[in-house]
């Protein structure tokens, strides 16, 4: 298990938010919707995206499926499993004592 | 099942190959059509897409590496490299095939001779209570003993069988030897075949039933017999008759001398050494008539059967007297012999060992003796 503050959960936690929130999205439309949401300033690199979606796929926390698109292409579009919907709920939780941590931290040092 | 799914993708790495290549060049289109939109030519908009993703064939390898089992795709790779390496170089594959089947052949006859040898009882009734006769044989003064010997000659075992008895049952059976048969007819061909001696009680002892026929009774210990008998063996009667159930009272000539076939022996009995198949038993009696009064014409070994309660050392005892008289008969007749050798022979013991898996002369690695053995232990009780 990742440390509560790296940026590989943080990133899991940002896909499993948005997928929780905008239903089935395909890995362009969710690097798009993390960048708009953050009002850009979260910007990882874009392909990293992929191997977080791939490893959250592998622990069953998402599916993913082929989907012909409006552009005729193969689209893989993810949505969030229940496990995923209770992992979602849990780091949701650890981040908010997390950050609640940093930011008293800041305040009284 | 992310295990499962990994296994899979690593059987059929293509597939997932292809999904993950789709994958990401439908994410850098749509980012190149945005970028279009935004006013670059499609050049442009198709670099910076791509720089914006990233390194795409790390990216790759990572999303791979997630998703299937490496170790066991490289493993396939390999294979099919070596395989098509093979098909390149028929000949040498041919010679590596050839050197490991030759390998994995010798291996396989190696341990059936091992099993059947000395891992596998004999067919018959509670082997484990069978036992066998040695006694060591002379050696230099202060070099080590060699191999125990285990023939013994017929007066012997006249001696031996009475005092055995009622402790214990003994038998004789003699190492099979080649020999020249055929049938009545006189133009009959003339074939090897394996025959052994036995005493007259032998299958009796070991519990071998006739699967045709008669076997052989205490009748055939007598030294002037009405008839002479033999008794088939199961493989031999298949192979050599068919099966057919007429040849009991036929005849067979053995070395020129016709013997009446009285019954053949129940399947999977091939005597008593492993690697050694017999094929026709005749009574020990109908040997050379010398080799039934010389006491220093050692020509067969003896098997015998422990009684209910009885140990081996009470055997032992039984007939170490016997054989301790015999040894002062051998040393009486060559008085030449030097004193030391003398003293060999006359302190010697007759050592009994456990003959479940029968006996064989690759096994004279049996120089101490086994009669106190754990397998005995339930046997004797």
């Amino acid at each position: 298990m990742a440390k509560p503050n790296s940026a590989q959960t943080a990133l899991d936690l940002l896909v499993l938010t948005v997928l929780g929130r905008r239903g089935p999205l395909h890995g362009y439309a969710i690097a798009t919707a993390i960048e708009d949401l953050s009002q850009e300033a979260l910007r990882v690199e874009e392909g990293s995206l992929y191997p977080a979606l791939h490893r959250m796929e592998e622990l069953g926390w998402i599916v993913a499926e082929w989907r012909v698109s409006e552009t005729k292409r193969r689209a893989r579009s993810y949505r969030l499993t229940s496990s995923g919907k209770k992992q979602l709920v849990s780091e949701s939780e650890r981040w908010a004592s997390f950050s609640a941590g940093v930011s008293r931290v800041l305040r009284h040092a | 099942m992310s295990w499962l799914s990994r296994l899979t993708n690593a059987l059929n790495p293509h597939r997932l190959d292809q999904d993950l290549a789709d994958e990401i060049k439908d994410h850098l289109e749509r980012r190149a059509a945005a970028l279009r939109e935004k006013g670059l030519n499609p050049e442009e908009a198709r670099r910076q897409a791509r720089v914006h993703f990233g390194n795409t064939i790390r990216l790759r390898e990572e999303s791979r590496g997630i998703r299937l089992s490496t170790r066991l795709a490289g493993t396939l790779q390999d294979i099919r490299y070596a395989w098509r390496g093979m098909r390149k170089g028929p000949a040498f594959a041919a010679t590596a095939v050839l050197s490991l089947a030759l390998a994995i052949g010798a291996n396989t006859a190696i341990y059936s001779i091992v099993d059947a040898a000395i891992l596998r009882p004999l067919p018959v009734r509670a082997p484990e209570q069978l036992f066998t006769l040695s006694y060591p044989d002379v050696s230099d003064p202060g070099s080590p003993a060699g191999p125990d010997r285990d023939s013994f000659s017929y007066p012997e075992y006249l001696q031996f069988v009475a005092a055995a008895m009622p402790a214990a049952h003994l038998a004789l059976f003699s190492s099979p030897n080649r020999v020249e048969a055929r049938a009545l007819n006189p133009d009959a061909s003339v074939e090897k075949i394996n025959r052994g001696f036995v005493s007259g009680e032998a299958f009796d002892l070991l519990g071998v039933r006739p699967a045709l026929g008669r076997l052989f009774s205490s009748e055939e210990d007598r030294i002037s017999q009405s008839h002479a008998l033999a008794v088939l063996s199961y493989d031999f009667w298949h192979r050599r008759f068919q099966a057919d159930p007429a040849v009991v009272g036929r005849n067979l000539i053995i070395n020129g001398k016709a013997f009446e076939i009285a019954g053949v022996t129940q399947q999977g009995f091939f005597g008593v050494e492993p690697g050694k198949f017999v094929d026709v038993w005749v009574p020990g009696t109908l040997y050379e008539s010398r080799a039934l009064t010389e006491s220093g014409w050692h020509w067969f070994r003896m098997i015998g059967r422990l009684g209910r309660g009885i140990s081996p050392e009470q055997v032992q005892a039984r007939l170490q007297p016997s054989f301790h008289d015999f040894r002062v008969q051998l040393v009486k007749r060559f008085p030449t012999l030097p004193p030391a050798i003398q003293k060999q022979f006359l302190q010697s013991a007759i050592r009994v060992h456990p003959a479940s898996t029968g006996v064989s002369d690759f096994r004279k690695t049996f120089s101490r003796p086994l009669w106190i053995s754990s397998e005995w232990g339930p046997a004797s009780c």
